[in-house]
């Protein structure tokens, strides 16, 4: 198994844990004063179909052959990984001040650093491919 | 699997997902004790609260 195929997995799984984290560690479920639901249930709503469109792009660098399909495909798991750690800051959605939101936020944190970097480096290593045998 | 294969089947995961998000499978369920919710104690808090006050109103006229 080559370098591309472990880091693409590892990307697929990181993906999937970032689908199901919200459900192994929950975030705050109460609601405001005016009984609408607070800022991380709508903070982890947009990052569950931010990460399912990275399991998605993660499972197709399986499919994808040529080297310029599979740099785009890691290029955006890259910037994937990016939002899913600017959707829960402040100026972006935000999450409550001191909830159990902060608990899933920084494992979800952690994982999307290591889903961007992962991206990053599939897309690196398919760019050096991709020169080696252009030259 | 060829990519036209993987297209479908990726439609309908995110077809799945979304019914999922949608159900609210995807995280705990939202709180149904107003005792739990965050309000301070000059908002008015659930709009039930308020039917109740309109029903002690009617029934005290």
């Amino acid at each position: 198994m080559n370098y591309y195929k472990i880091l693409s997995w590892v990307a697929l799984i990181i993906s999937i844990t970032l689908l199901i984290l919200p459900r192994i560690i929950p975030i705050c479920n109460g609601h405001t004063g005016s009984g609408a639901p607070m800022l991380c249930h709508y903070a982890y709503q947009a990052e569950f179909i931010i990460t399912l469109l990275a399991v998605i792009l993660s499972a197709s660098l399986f499919v994808l052959r040529t080297a310029e399909a599979r740099l785009l495909a890691s290029f955006v798991v890259f910037l994937l990984g990016i939002i899913v750690i600017i959707v829960p800051q402040p100026w972006a959605i935000g999450i409550c001040e001191n909830g159990a939101c902060l608990k899933t936020t920084f494992f979800e944190t952690i994982g999307g650093s290591i889903l961007a970097i992962t991206g990053l480096l599939i897309a690196l290593l398919t760019h050096k491919t991709q020169s080696g045998e252009v030259t | 699997m060829t990519l036209n294969r993987f297209l479908v089947l990726a439609f309908l995961i995110f077809s799945l997902g979304i019914v999922i998000l949608y159900s609210g499978l995807n995280r705990a369920p939202l709180r149904q004790m107003e005792q739990m919710d965050h309000k301070t104690p000059h908002t008015p808090g659930h709009s039930s609260l308020l039917i109740n006050d309109a029903v002690n109103i009617l029934q005290r006229s």
